[in-house]
């Protein structure tokens, strides 16, 4: 019994590790994974043309790509990306368009 | 005389208007009704007490059966942390022999919940800061009377969070830190029905799982009997 009580959160944690890795996006049924996940979040960079492209946030400190508060990402995004005018948030808890 | 299956009665009759209020979904309305009656008779049954030990597994048991019935009917529910709880306790006090391999069940329980919560909560989007940030912004009680905490609050909150749940899931095997283990889980819990209960019914689901894992707490430190009839057994168990 103490067993299953232990291995059955431990499968699912493992199982979300191996489906979801470190950004993860759903809490597994019976696992005890509340408020653990989040919804993505996508970051879009317009360039002095006017043209819109998605911009990845993986080459950042782990720690950082995920914060979705105020303006401590499109800051990092516009410094990596030099042709950049503006970084829009799509989704989190502060979305909406910040200027280089 | 206030006691693990009283309080564990009470939580189960709480948990009894969430289901009422939702009503059946997958189940016929009759056979719904059936589960509801036996859910409601278990905790009843319980929170009428003191009860013999034998007893109280029945009525541990009926908790069991219903409970696997609700999540049948609302598959979601196998999501919802405060029915697994709830399950995984009744399935303890129902496969025990006598107070002392209750207690030792519901400390393994205690153990498996904060130990995979913690762990759980160690990765980007949680030591970000995003889903306390979250959390913010969906409670109307800290959006209505406290500004939008800085970053930093809110990383130092995370790891905060994590070291508490890690802590909680020692506490029960120290004997000299299940007392403080259970004010800290109490106070935890207080504050996580205050800060992220979006809803009346959200409180409500909170308020079971709070009061569900204190009420554990409680137990493995000897300041709730586990059941009614057995306190001198429950206090030499807890040693």
């Amino acid at each position: 019994m103490a067993a299953l009580q232990l291995a059955v959160p431990a499968a699912m944690l493992g199982i979300r590790w191996a489906q979801e890795g470190s950004r993860p996006v759903s809490e597994l049924p019976a696992s005890f994974q509340m408020y653990s996940a989040e919804p993505p979040i996508t970051y879009l960079g317009t360039d002095r043309q006017g043209r819109v492209r998605p911009l990845d946030v993986g080459p950042l400190l782990p720690v950082l790509r995920a914060v979705d508060t105020g303006r401590v990402l499109p800051d990092r995004l516009c410094a990596r990306h030099a042709d950049l005018v503006a970084v829009q948030r799509i989704g989190g808890t502060q979305p909406g368009s910040y200027r280089c | 005389m206030l006691s693990a299956d009283r309080l564990a009665g009470a939580l189960v009759l709480v948990k009894a208007v969430d289901v009422v209020l939702r009503g059946p979904v997958e189940l016929p309305a009759l056979l719904w009704a059936a589960v509801l009656a036996l859910w409601v008779a278990g905790g009843l049954a319980l929170l009428a007490g003191p009860l013999r030990l034998a007893t109280a597994r029945l009525c541990w048991a009926a908790v069991l059966i219903a409970g696997a019935g609700l999540a049948i009917d609302y598959p979601l529910e196998l999501r919802r942390h405060h029915l697994v709880l709830l399950m995984a306790v009744a399935l303890g006090a129902v496969v025990a022999r006598d107070v002392a391999e209750r207690l030792l069940l519901w400390r393994v329980q205690l153990t498996a919940l904060y130990a995979v919560a913690a762990l759980a909560k160690v990765n980007e989007s949680f030591l970000g800061g995003d889903v306390l940030a979250r959390g913010v912004v969906a409670a109307p009680l800290w959006s209505a009377l406290l500004p939008f905490p800085p970053l930093w609050l809110l990383l130092l909150a995370g790891l905060g969070l994590i070291a508490t749940e890690a802590l909680l899931a020692v506490t029960p095997w120290v004997a000299r830190l299940r007392g403080p283990g259970t004010l800290l889980a109490a106070g935890l819990h207080t504050l996580a029905l205050l800060v992220a209960s979006t809803s009346p019914l959200v409180a409500l689901r909170l308020a079971v799982f709070g009061g569900t894992a204190v009420l554990l707490h409680a137990a493995s430190a000897g300041l709730l009997p586990a059941s009614g009839a057995v306190r001198a057994a429950d206090r030499a168990a807890a040693r």
